[in-house]
């Protein structure tokens, strides 16, 4: 074979998609005696693993079918960012807490009263007051899961993502007190009253950064996963508000689009059945992540292997 | 007044009375004909099955009747390898008969088969609702859970199917074994292969799975000494010696791995090339590890080759 062929074919062979390629029993004791030795190194023996968890409401509780099917695999995850539910999902993770424990959460959504902060929305009583609504149950959970902890006190690194409403800058948030962080990034805007701190007035940060990428490279993430809540909404939305929502939804999606772009590797659930607004139906979302994320789950391994090869030689 | 009495006696009347009031035919003439399509279908004749049934249901025989004539159609179409058919056979009496667990049960094998596993988990749940300890719906919720990649809920049905068989059916305890592998449940998987192996001393696959284990623990010396039984009692097995090799790689031993090797120049397969130029580079050997790289990131479109052409590439970016 002709020398520049062959080194064209090194180049370029890292970046062909895994579908593209046949798969035989050689590539199967290749990916899976690498693979156990890769997860037993220790960074920076091996490239550090960022996990980027977009928003979308309710639906983004398929996260924590993404997060089992990881777990699964023993893939490693070093550093965690989130917009919107993903840092719900991404704080609860990073905290320790166990992947069955996140489900719990899930399974108990509709008793948790999540769905109320929405369900409660009035649109004319927002006319009349003229007064945006604090969102009490999505609060309350926050602050009794995750709002005595500080960023500093996560098992792993974490960071999320909110919009300062006024100047429209992205802040991403990675030290100090986790509850308001979070609280901020999931804060829908036009309905929920801005969450005021360190002179900011913050919404979701899923209108700027719906997949938060970028600022899990800065938590010092070599290579990122990026688990995507996607699918076009089944139903026409009904009232105002959830027109409200598939618009936010919209918007984030068309800057995924670009975003997920950036992700070294990405799982893109199908929860197009699940409404945002709707908690009573994150296990449905949850399990379409687990189903996708075991679908995906060995060509991420590969990625990652790939992505690793020559630091993973020479730590051996 | 007079309508009313001759309706109640009507609907109160012996069924094969009521076949005589209404056009239906006897039981006893239903029977018969349900005997044949029985014997038929157990010769294999199904053809027959079709025309008998044919008959039988123009008669419009008695919902007893007509629910077993269903399962020995469905069935007929199962074994025609018509699984289309046999699920609108079988959904038409499921419909009609939903306590009856047979057609829940095959219903769900069908599905389970075509690859349509979260339609048959509410199935095999609904058979095993009345039906504990039924093997057959245990395995298959089993596998469709480990199919759409539910591995904590598969175990314990794998593990119940296990146990209400004994631990004796070996494709079984290997697949459990393998799906055990999968949720990197090193001390289910070696548990179930030890099983296995009672059933399977000479069964080369066995020791691979206690080699992955012993790999997943991060003893190579281990996995090596299985993976050495496994190349014993399947000389001809290419794909475990490339396995020992990459062990022993991974176990620090350059030298053993590079012997495992099949003679350099007749290597056949990516596999071994990475190998090679693995144990190359790390005794130091970077030049020739490199050609080893190349080589293998030209020889097609596999992990392997894309997994060597990342190695090349670091080595040639140094």
């Amino acid at each position: 074979m002709p020398r520049f062929f062959l080194i064209l074919i090194i180049f370029l062979a890292p970046l062909s998609p895994a579908g593209a390629r046949e798969f035989t029993k050689d590539d199967e004791i290749l990916r899976e005696l690498m693979w156990d030795k890769l997860v037993q190194m220790k960074q920076p023996a091996r490239p550090g693993v960022g996990l980027a968890l977009s928003g979308g409401g309710a639906r983004g509780f398929a996260h924590t079918g993404v997060l089992e099917a990881l777990d699964y695999a023993g893939f490693p995850v070093d550093y965690v960012s989130g917009t919107s539910m993903g840092s719900v999902i991404g704080g609860l993770y990073s905290s320790g807490m166990s992947v069955p424990d996140i489900w719990k959460f899930a399974n108990a959504a509709s008793t948790l009263k999540v769905s109320r902060d929405f369900k409660g929305i009035k649109v004319l009583s927002l006319l009349i007051t003229n007064k945006l609504i604090t969102p009490t149950y999505i609060n309350q959970f926050i602050e009794k899961n995750l709002g005595l902890l500080t960023f500093e006190q996560l098992k792993k690194p974490f960071s999320c993502v909110a919009m300062d409403f006024r100047t429209g800058e992205k802040i991403i948030f990675d030290e100090g007190p986790l509850g308001i962080a979070i609280r901020a990034s999931v804060n829908l805007p036009g309905i929920f009253a801005p969450v005021e701190y360190r002179h900011r007035y913050l919404v979701d940060g899923g209108v700027v950064d719906f997949i938060p990428v970028d600022a899990v490279r800065l938590l010092g993430a070599d290579w990122v996963l990026a688990s995507i809540t996607a699918g076009a909404a089944k139903e026409l939305p009904g009232n105002v508000l959830m027109s409200l929502l598939q618009v936010i939804d919209i918007r984030g999606s068309m800057l995924a689009s670009n975003e997920e772009k950036e992700a070294d590797f990405v799982v893109k659930p199908d929860v197009g059945e699940v409404k945002m607004a709707d908690f009573d139906q994150c296990m449905e979302a949850g399990e379409a992540g687990l189903i996708e994320a075991a679908k995906r789950i060995d060509g991420a391994r590969e990625a990652y292997l790939i992505f690793s090869a020559p630091r993973l030689l020479e730590g051996l | 007044m007079k309508r009313v009495v001759m309706l109640t006696a009507a609907l109160l009347v012996p069924v094969n009375a009521a076949a005589f009031l209404f056009g239906g035919i006897s039981d006893k003439k239903a029977e018969d004909m349900l005997a044949g399509m029985a014997a038929n279908f157990e010769n294999g004749d199904c053809r027959s099955v079709a025309e008998i049934s044919q008959t039988l249901f123009r008669e419009k025989p008695s919902s007893a009747i007509r629910e077993k004539a269903y399962s020995y159609i469905g069935r007929c179409y199962e074994s025609q390898g018509l699984p289309d058919k046999a699920i609108t056979v079988y959904k038409l009496a499921y419909g009609l008969y939903p306590e009856n667990d047979f057609f829940a049960a095959r219903l769900a094998s069908i599905y389970l088969k075509t690859g349509f596993y979260a339609t048959a988990v509410p199935l095999f749940e609904k058979v095993l609702k009345g039906r504990s300890d039924d093997v057959e719906a245990n395995s298959g919720l089993a596998r469709c859970y480990a199919s759409l990649g539910f591995l904590s809920k598969a175990k314990p049905y794998y593990s119940r199917a296990a146990i209400l068989g004994d631990f004796g059916d070996l494709s079984l305890l290997k697949e459990y074994a393998a799906q055990m592998l999968r949720k990197r449940d090193w001390e289910e998987a070696a548990l179930i292969a030890d099983y296995a192996l009672k059933l399977a001393p000479g069964d080369a696959a066995l020791y691979e799975v206690m080699a992955r284990v012993a790999a997943g623990r991060g003893d190579y010396k281990q996995a090596a000494a299985h993976m050495r039984a496994a190349v014993k009692l399947k000389s001809s097995g290419t794909e475990l010696v490339l396995e020992l090799a990459l062990l022993e790689f991974l176990g620090g031993n350059y030298e053993a791995a590079l012997s495992a090797l099949p003679a350099a120049g007749t290597e056949h397969g990516a596999l071994s090339l990475v190998i090679r130029g693995m144990a190359l580079y790390k005794k130091g050997e970077r030049a020739r590890a490199l050609e080893y790289f190349k080589e293998a990131a030209g020889s097609g479109q596999s992990f392997i080759s894309a997994f060597a052409a990342a190695l090349a590439k670091g080595e040639m970016g140094k």
